[in-house]
């Protein structure tokens, strides 16, 4: 292990990987500010550049960019109430009230600061895991990994998408647009009308740029800016004790086991597929209150309610990445587009990354480390253009996005059928979120297509029904069924306990009028 | 279409749109599942089985609209409150502040121009219009001809020109000389 590590950390010293790093950082700082392009839209778009890179300094443009995407979405949570990405939103709770009692400084000091400590904690609890993931996954069997994959879309599925059914269909959309193309097993073309475009499949870049980018510019279109206007009413030149961006780090320094706790609890939350973003940063927020002692004073601008939810967004991406790289499946919607660039860069993400690339792993581990540090202190640096570039119109943005969209599936691609592709896939896109299913479920249906046949086709060759005998694949299956069922079983208890006949309280006695 | 019954939390607004939606799922799934029974057994069974899995969910979907006590697995709870002005629903944007909700609902209150369905339709046919460019006359002279009519038809006059020449300069000067992406000409071009 700690030659792999050793290894991973000097292929980070090249001067295309530093360079790469800083570049991606920046460009993931100053996006993540401009509310909508934040997130997989901009992985998306980097997806392109990445075509015959190098491995480490690819992945560090693209996690870079990741990386530097959660302080600047923080920015505009903290100064405007709007977060730039919604992994942000539980920073608003404490951060905005900060703001308007004249600390934003501070404020973006205790972001900064925590943000940076929290990557880090990831990354060292990494250097734990890793290891014990690398001996786990030699108990993998196909069974596991096809239960793991569906159950990574069925968890998804429901945390993206308005009910049960719609989160299932739009798993299996993805899985079904994945069979597209030549089939390894018999080598027939499936599903492809003749198409010679369609001969090797979708392309995994236009159905990312597709899904994500352009069904997000049709839905940003018709948006107003949330922050328009605002720029001008926040000042950072206060120069009083206690509003600076110095007090803020100080604040940090006096929370060190809240910062400790609520990274470990992001790292931890990041590990499990499904566990998005905004759900682990209100749990770290939440437990953070629940256990404080002055709990009635969180949401009135306190540093605790800056510290919990930053301390966690970064080392939820540290989390995320261990099923991602050790079993294929992806921990988070972030991570699903990464898994693009693994496969445009010729890697195979599993077991076998762990066995074969463990040096590639351990980069982009330190590659989140020191990105949330350099985002941190670009950010900072940044803030009053950042601030201006919220104010951007989307309607003034959008065809950039477009324009890049199309440029850059062409340029990864050569094939003019995928560039059609992108913007058909992009209006299915749209229709997805507008009426409620989820794009990240089909994404990651789409993804793991190859892993679900694959695996399917050796249980049912090798295993059979004895592969359910197994207790990690029971297991595995029990919470899919459960996690589908789950909603129906809570409102029919609901339901139960709301009849009369359950009533805890007495009905209150009416007085008869006389 | 809003449903909901006196007494209970008012029920989700559901449109025809969705309903249209629910059907094409169900019409579609079945035709895949169709197609791929033309191809040899080991070819067509993980197909038919993810097809059928799609299809029963689809089905108990379109069911859903009919049974009551399904909504809930099929259609979700009562919204929250209105996130997004023009009741889109959420995706991956961030939520307004209340203060900007506030400001949109005084706007709309006050009869400003905003559709955002119409908006979507607008924005679809620009991108219809710019692959269409791209197609007939190429990338290079397709995208910078795109951001002037767009910008045009906005009345931006400076940003038409200057977006113009930067994403001719990026069509040109990055992605073909530097990447060395040989980018179509276009059927006209050809």
């Amino acid at each position: 292990m700690w030659s792999n590590l050793l290894d991973g950390l000097a292929s980070l010293g090249a001067p295309q990987a530093v360079l790469l790093l800083f570049v991606g950082t920046l460009v993931g700082t100053v996006v993540g500010a401009i509310p909508g392009l934040g997130g997989a839209v901009l992985l998306t778009l980097l997806l392109p550049f990445i075509y015959n890179m190098p491995v480490v300094p690819a992945l560090a443009l693209l996690l870079g960019a990741h990386t530097g995407i959660y302080f600047s979405g923080s920015i505009t949570a903290i100064l405007f109430n709007t977060p730039g990405a919604p992994e942000s939103a539980a920073t608003t709770f404490d951060g905005y009230p900060m703001t308007r009692a004249g600390m934003p400084a501070r404020a973006l000091g205790i972001s900064a600061t925590s943000t940076t400590i929290g990557g880090w904690i990831g990354v060292l609890l990494l250097m734990i895991l890793i290891p014990v993931m690398d001996r786990l996954t030699t108990l993998f069997h196909p069974s596991e990994f096809l239960a793991l994959a569906i159950l990574a879309i069925v968890l998804i599925g429901q945390m993206r998408a308005r009910s049960t059914t719609k989160g299932l269909i739009s798993g299996v959309v993805g899985l079904m647009i994945s069979y597209v193309g030549y089939d390894p097993i018999t080598g027939v073309q499936r599903f492809t009308g003749g198409q010679a475009s369609l001969y090797n499949g979708f392309d995994i870049t236009a159905v990312a740029l597709g899904l994500f980018a352009f069904a997000e510019m049709f839905r940003l279109y018709a948006q107003r800016n949330a922050a328009a206007g605002k720029a001008d009413k926040v000042s950072f030149g206060s120069r009083e004790p206690g509003t600076r961006v110095r007090d803020g780090i100080r604040d940090v320094a006096s929370h060190k086991w809240l910062t400790l706790r609520s990274s470990v609890l992001g790292t931890v939350l990041g590990i499990i597929p499904g566990v998005g973003g905004v759900a682990a940063n209100f749990v770290s927020y939440g437990q953070a209150a629940r256990i404080s002692r002055h709990p009635e004073k969180f949401g009135t601008g306190i540093p605790e309610g800056i510290i919990a939810p930053e301390a966690s967004s970064i080392s939820k991406e540290a989390g995320n990445l261990l099923p991602t790289v050790a079993l294929g499946v992806p921990g988070g919607v972030g991570m699903a587009v990464l898994m693009s660039g693994f496969t445009i860069l010729g890697m195979v993400p599993g077991p076998s990354m762990l066995e074969k690339n463990q040096n590639v792993v351990w980069s982009m581990a330190f590659v989140i480390g020191i990105a949330s540090l350099l985002a941190s202190l670009l950010g900072l640096g940044m803030v009053p253009g950042l601030v201006r570039l919220a104010n951007v119109p989307s309607r003034t943005l959008v065809p950039f996005v477009l324009a890049l969209g199309f440029l850059g599936v062409y340029a990864a691609t050569d094939s003019l059928g995928q560039t059609i592709a992108v913007l058909v896939i992009g209006l299915a896109g749209w229709v997805m979120v507008r009426y409620g299913y989820s794009v990240p479920a089909a994404m990651i249906g789409f993804l793991l297509g190859k892993v679900v046949e694959n695996n399917l086709y050796l249980v049912r060759n090798l295993q059979g029904w004895a592969s359910l005998e197994r207790p990690l694949t029971a297991l595995m299956v029990l919470i899919t069924v459960l996690s589908l069922f789950a909603p129906l079983i809570r409102r029919l208890g609901l339901r139960r306990l709301m009849r009369p006949g359950n009533q805890a309280v007495p009905p209150v006695a009416v007085k008869e009028k006389v | 279409m809003t449903t909901g019954t006196a007494g209970e939390a008012p029920a989700r607004h559901r449109s025809y749109g969705e309903l249209a939606v629910d059907l094409i799922l169900v019409v579609g799934i079945a035709a895949y599942v169709l197609v791929a029974q033309r191809y040899p057994k080991d070819g067509r069974e993980i197909p038919t089985v993810v097809g059928v899995v799609g299809l029963v969910a689809a089905l108990v979907q379109l069911v859903g609209w009919f049974v009551r006590p399904m909504w809930s697995l099929t259609h979700g709870d009562p919204p929250r409150r209105k996130d997004i002005a023009g009741g889109m629903p959420e995706s991956s944007a961030p939520p307004l502040s209340p203060e900007r909700t506030a400001q949109l609902d005084a706007e709309e209150a006050a009869g400003e121009d905003y559709h955002p369905h119409r908006d979507t339709l607008i924005i679809m046919g620009w991108a219809v219009l710019f692959l269409a460019l791209i197609l007939v006359i190429g990338y290079v002279y397709g995208i910078p001809l795109f951001f002037l009519a767009y910008f045009l038809a906005r009345r931006q006059w400076i940003l038409a020109v200057g977006s113009a020449v930067a994403m001719f300069g990026l069509t040109e000067w990055v992605f073909i000389q530097l990447l060395t992406v040989p980018l179509p000409a276009g059927v006209l071009f050809r």
